[in-house]
């Protein structure tokens, strides 16, 4: 029990603002959430549920506030994955029935580090306007910082903060929507 | 992209949601309460305020609704997490239901039944019913709209919850103002009411609540 607890360490300290514990419990949480999604999606290919794994992650990201930090975090963690999952199934027109209600404590991480790519994610950004698509494609693939971003967009840092923020927001509404 | 791209992205966006709980109670009460305070001021308040505030029915009137109120408001908070289960409080909703009955039944047992018909309708069954829902509506939007910042597993719950909290507590204020003591009546149209207000809860819930 002492990775949960050191889980919650971090994404207390990111909640106050520590970006650095906050990329560490992303890193950390990243191959639990694969495991728990070839464990239940084992169905799918890898490339999908590599899908599956980034919207959870997403999920997580833009739900974080809905963490108390009273309260133990696995749990929460795993209900956000297993509705994501859900959905997902879902999507995929499969009748899976999903019983991880009270999902087993010791869903093995998967080993392997990123193996795949996730495809949908580059569709999704593709279909965002221009701006947004641009600032998460500056962070992620050139690895620019906000404070680098801003002068190239001709705005503040604050403003390119709320941009990314914003990006993000309209990513998963989109990549919820395509259920529809 | 690859999933440690995107966490880069993700660790590198610092803004974050409100705590819903909060901000929940505030978009609950808050437009009863203004809503509520506007409807008292134009309809007026039961002339008999004072005298009737010690007599079974306005206790009634208030306690039943207070009961709904409070719990459906916890449950809908429990429900904002994702984790979230319902715990006691269904069991506390249920008992609720059933001490409403009970009075019903008592009161039926005590009129006689060639009445029933008069009381149960009383004189201001579609006054009651459009008063609770427009007291209570702005409150369900703005408790909807506050509930979509949590992380619902339940959407359709969550938005019930939020549509009886609402609908109980309007239905508390305007008590201030009907005159209609008969629980033959209250129980009928104010539950009505309130029921309306938790099913039009529940069918945005779905829609809205999703993430």
């Amino acid at each position: 029990m002492e990775e949960p607890d050191k889980w919650a360490r971090l994404l207390a300290a990111a909640n106050r603002g520590d970006t650095v514990s906050y990329a560490a419990f992303l890193r950390a949480a990243a191959p639990v959430v694969r495991g728990i999604v070839r464990a239940k999606a084992g169905g799918l290919d890898p490339h999908s549920r590599e899908d599956i794994v980034q919207n959870v992650m997403l999920a997580i990201h833009l739900k974080r506030h809905t963490w108390n930090e009273d309260r133990p975090l696995r749990p929460w963690l795993y209900a956000i994955a297993r509705h994501k999952i859900i959905d997902a199934l879902r999507r995929h027109g499969s009748e899976t029935s999903l019983p991880i209600d009270d999902m087993a404590e010791n869903i093995p991480a998967d080993a392997d580090p990123d193996p795949f790519e996730a495809t949908d994610v580059e569709r999704t950004i593709a279909r965002l306007d221009m701006r947004s698509a641009g600032i998460l494609r500056a962070i992620a693939f050139e690895g620019i910082s906000l404070a680098g971003i801003a002068p190239r967009l001709g705005i503040t840092e604050g403003a390119a903060r709320v941009a990314l923020h914003r990006a993000l927001r309209k990513l998963a509404a989109l990549r919820a929507g395509d259920r529809e | 992209m690859k999933t440690d791209d995107l966490i880069t992205v993700l660790a590198a966006d610092g803004v974050q949601g409100r705590q819903v709980g909060p901000m929940f109670l505030a978009a609950c009460l808050g437009p009863v309460l203004i809503a509520g305070a506007g409807y008292l001021w134009i309809a007026g308040v039961r002339p008999d305020l004072i005298a009737a505030i010690q007599t079974a029915p306005m206790i009634w009137k208030w306690l039943l609704p207070a009961i709904l109120a409070g719990s459906s408001a916890a449950l809908a908070l429990l429900l904002s997490r994702p984790e979230g289960r319902t715990g006691m409080l269904p069991a506390i909703l249920i008992l609720a239901c059933g001490l409403v009955t009970w009075l019903f039944l008592s009161r039926l047992r005590v009129v006689p039944s060639e009445d029933w018909g008069t009381a149960l309708r009383g004189q201001t069954l579609w006054i009651c019913q459009v008063s609770i829902f427009g007291i209570g509506l702005p409150a369900l939007i703005a408790s909807l709209l506050v509930l979509r910042g949590g992380a619902t597993s339940r959407p359709t719950l969550a938005g019930l919850s939020a549509g009886l909290a609402c609908g109980s507590a309007a239905a508390m204020l305007y008590a201030v103002h009907c005159t209609e003591d008969d629980p033959l009546f209250f129980i009928t149209w104010y539950g009505a009411a309130i029921l309306t207000l938790a099913l039009l809860g529940a069918l945005l819930g779905r829609k809205l609540l999703k993430w």
